[in-house]
């Protein structure tokens, strides 16, 4: 025991530092003695306390009291970002180089490239700690495919492996758009396992055979995945590299990712505006300015200081490069927003609903695009010409009265044509991710090529990214990720469930009324 | 030109190949016992609309189906019996085909030959509703001799035009045996690849004294999709 003589001011502060030591402590006891935790899920909450308990980043006062608002959120990054949030390896080029760190050599056979993959899984960090790419897998399988009937049964097992280890909805998984075969099988696998885990994506473009998609949306009406992408229009914003969509739907560089994503809540800052007119010129670029410097130094700490880069073996070896990582401008609130500007009740006035309502959308959009665009250079985000990208973002579990991005809120659903029409005018302000998801009637199961004509056109109406699942579907897409509605109700009933995102899952039910989502009946 | 129009739906999984909207036209010339839409049996006359039927004009018709356009693989005119109304559909079909638009007809096979040849030489296909091969229970099922359908089979058949035939099973009020083995061994002779489709009577929107009766069984229904593909039919469905 050590015996300090304090004056009254350091009693004072000596004080506050125990409470907050305290206050960590049963913190820190509390996860340990959570049941409903799994060991791992205790793991990473520990670390997160651990990173927390430091303060390295610089922030002002204006923006802690944008954040003590809850106008602008690192959605859990933490105090001392220690790797990129979002990292997107280069599969294809440890496919062909096997890896010294992990002394693995190129596969030779299927077996090895599962093996191999499987690997390296364990070993890519992101802010959930595991995964949140895994690679155009088609692509990096299809080439040791030899027996079809083998190769089904072989990636079977590495999906479920993917999904009872890497226990997080964030893990993203990409195929398409070429129609191969081992695209076709990891379809049908999905098809028949109903994992909730990884996220898929398949990347369409005009040359995408119809078939291709068809088995896409079949797979989607059981199991909720896979997304589309449409493929031409990210092939052409990412044309300084190639593109994966990861997490929930983001597109980031492969090779790289994106070192943090920061969002603003629109309605928040709605709220506290003086009017429209104040909210457009003063509020908005205020905070997105001073959001703009919270990402430049939580970016800062990620380059310069958290060694990651000079560290890390997948960028030693190539699958990352420093110069491939840009960074993510978040935005939620959309419609909320809009709806608190134009003050009506009438529900025929509503965003969605009202070409005044969603033109004040676009221009409310169009703003923070040419504010963001506007801010100074930053080196570090050199492939996306030193500009932040925008991001259409999910919400968060807690959120109330903000629905994701520029979403219709849920329970106010115009007709699907309609509503596509209005989601394709803003899609194209957001290359690092935003999508909409229909719910369809169990019908469409019996005809597919519906759904492969919706997407298509879809597409052609502006939308970059599509999700669909059926009505009577387990596995269901929350905002952009996936989660068992089974699991949910294990949960909500204290059991222990082995996928953190379930939580999240059970918490956007009950406070985004996710289930309750139009079924399109046709 | 102004017609009737019962609805437009803007989308349907279930009208033709892939996505579709369907212009329901108002007005029918059979009167079948099992009709799941009856209101849309009335005609117009004398500028009286039934009720829940608007009258539109062609150009009305398109800037609906234009709304939908780029989510659709086509679009498909039905009924009633779309054909009732000959010229405006006629001008309606035109007008979708200008459009570039897939369009196919839902028929009961009634319409007169010539008028056929006519929506034959400007509509992509045509989905052909076969009631009952005996006359006397074809009009006992449905108010009307069905001569025409007959030969609209064979002609929409030898003309590689026909998407789709149909028969609905209604136990009791239709020899469903008969009526499969006719339909089945004309597709089988001329386009063996032409899908039948096997419904079954269901009594879900069905005017009341229909209500009670029966639908068949799935046994039964399993049998007459065996013997159709016995016959030579090779896309035989059961809905």
């Amino acid at each position: 025991m050590r015996f300090v003589v304090l004056n009254n001011h350091c009693r004072e502060v000596a004080v506050k530092i125990t409470k907050i030591e305290v206050d960590r402590m049963n913190v820190i006891l509390d996860i340990i003695q959570n049941q409903t935790l799994t060991y791992e899920q205790k793991v990473l909450a520990m670390a997160r306390e651990a990173e927390n308990s430091i303060d390295v980043l610089s922030i002002s006062d204006a923006v802690q009291e944008l954040r003590d608002q809850g106008i602008v959120c690192d959605l859990f990054e933490g105090n001392a970002p220690y790797r990129p949030r979002y990292i997107v390896p280069d599969y294809d080029l440890f496919m062909k180089q096997g890896s010294k760190f992990l002394s693995l050599d190129p596969p030779e056979d299927l077996d090895d490239a599962l093996n191999n993959l499987m690997i390296l899984y364990r070993h890519v960090p992101s802010i959930t700690s595991f995964p949140v790419y895994i690679g155009n897998l088609d692509r990096l399988l299809n080439p040791f495919i030899e027996d079809e009937d083998y190769a089904l049964k072989a990636i079977k097992r590495l999906l479920k492996y993917i999904d009872r280890t890497i226990t997080d909805s964030f893990c993203h998984a990409n195929i398409g758009p070429e129609d191969t075969l081992a695209g076709r099988l990891i379809l049908k696998a999905e098809r028949e396992l109903q994992n909730s885990i990884p996220n898929l994506t398949m990347k369409v473009s005009e040359e995408t055979p119809d078939a291709f998609i068809n088995e896409g949306v079949q797979t989607a009406l059981v199991t909720a995945k896979p997304s589309f992408a449409h493929h031409e229009r990210f092939a052409e914003e990412f044309k300084a590299g190639d593109y994966g969509i990861v997490s929930c739907y983001n597109g980031l560089f492969i090779g790289g990712g994106a070192h943090t994503l920061v969002r603003m809540n629109l309605m928040k800052l709605a709220e506290k505006s003086q009017g429209l007119e104040d909210f457009l010129t003063k509020e908005l670029p205020q905070a997105v300015d001073l959001m703009l410097s919270y990402l430049d130094e939580r970016v800062r700490f990620v380059v310069e200081d958290s060694t990651f880069f000079e560290s890390n073996f997948l960028v030693r070896e190539g699958l990352l490069h420093k110069d491939r990582f840009t960074s993510m401008f978040g935005m939620v609130g959309l419609a909320e927003t809009v709806n608190h500007f134009l003050a009506t009740d009438d529900p025929s006035s509503h965003f969605g609903h009202n070409t005044k309502a969603d033109d004040l959308g676009v221009q409310i959009i169009e703003t923070i695009e040419a504010l963001v665009k506007g801010h100074k250079d930053n080196p570090y985000l050199a492939v996306s010409e030193g500009k932040y990208l925008l991001h259409a973002q999910v919400g968060i579990d807690s959120d109330l009265s903000s629905s994701p991005g520029c979403r219709i809120p849920i329970g106010e659903e115009p007709p699907i044509h309609d509503h596509l029409l209005q989601a394709g005018r803003f899609h194209k302000y957001f290359p690092s991710g935003i999508g909409d998801i229909f719910k369809f009637d169990e019908m469409s199961k019996k005809n597919p090529a519906q759904v492969t004509d919706i997407v298509r056109g879809a597409f052609k109406a502006g939308l970059r990214y599509f999700s669909a699942y059926a009505a009577d579907a387990d596995v269901i897409r929350i905002t952009g990720y996936l989660v068992k509605r089974s699991e949910m109700e294990k949960l909500d009933r204290g059991e222990q469930v082995l996928r953190d995102t379930v939580a999240l899952g059970l918490g956007s039910v009950k406070n985004q009324k996710v289930l309750e989502r139009a079924k399109r009946d046709m | 030109m102004t017609g009737y129009v019962a609805r437009i739906l803007p989308f349907s999984a279930v009208d033709g190949p892939g996505n579709r909207t369907v212009i329901f036209l108002q007005g029918c010339n059979l009167n079948c016992a099992y009709c799941h839409n009856p209101e849309t049996i009335a005609l117009a006359k004398d500028g009286n609309v039934p009720e829940g039927a608007s009258a539109q004009t062609v150009d009305q018709v398109i800037d609906q189906v234009m709304k939908y356009s780029l989510f659709i693989s086509g679009v498909t005119i039905s009924g009633g019996e779309c054909t009732v109304q000959f010229n405006f559909l006629m001008e309606v079909v035109k007008a979708l085909k200008a459009k570039d638009l897939h369009v196919l007809i839902d028929t009961n096979g009634m319409v007169a030959l010539d008028k056929l040849q006519q929506l034959m030489q400007v509509a992509d296909g045509f989905m052909l509703d076969v009631k009952a091969y005996g006359e006397d229970v074809h009009k006992a099922l449905t108010g009307a001799s069905n001569h025409n359908s007959k030969q609209t089979l064979d002609l929409l058949l030898l003309a590689d035009k026909l998407y789709e035939a149909r028969t609905v099973i209604v136990p009791d009020l239709m020899d469903g045996k008969e009526t499969v083995t006719y339909v089945a061994a004309r597709i089988a002779a001329i386009d063996p690849a032409v899908r039948y489709k096997i419904i079954t009577y269901r009594s879900h929107g069905v005017r009341q004294e229909m209500k009670a009766h029966p639908s068949p069984s799935v046994e039964d229904l399993q049998a007459l999709k065996a013997m159709a593909e016995k016959i030579g039919c090779e896309n035989v469905l059961l809905v």
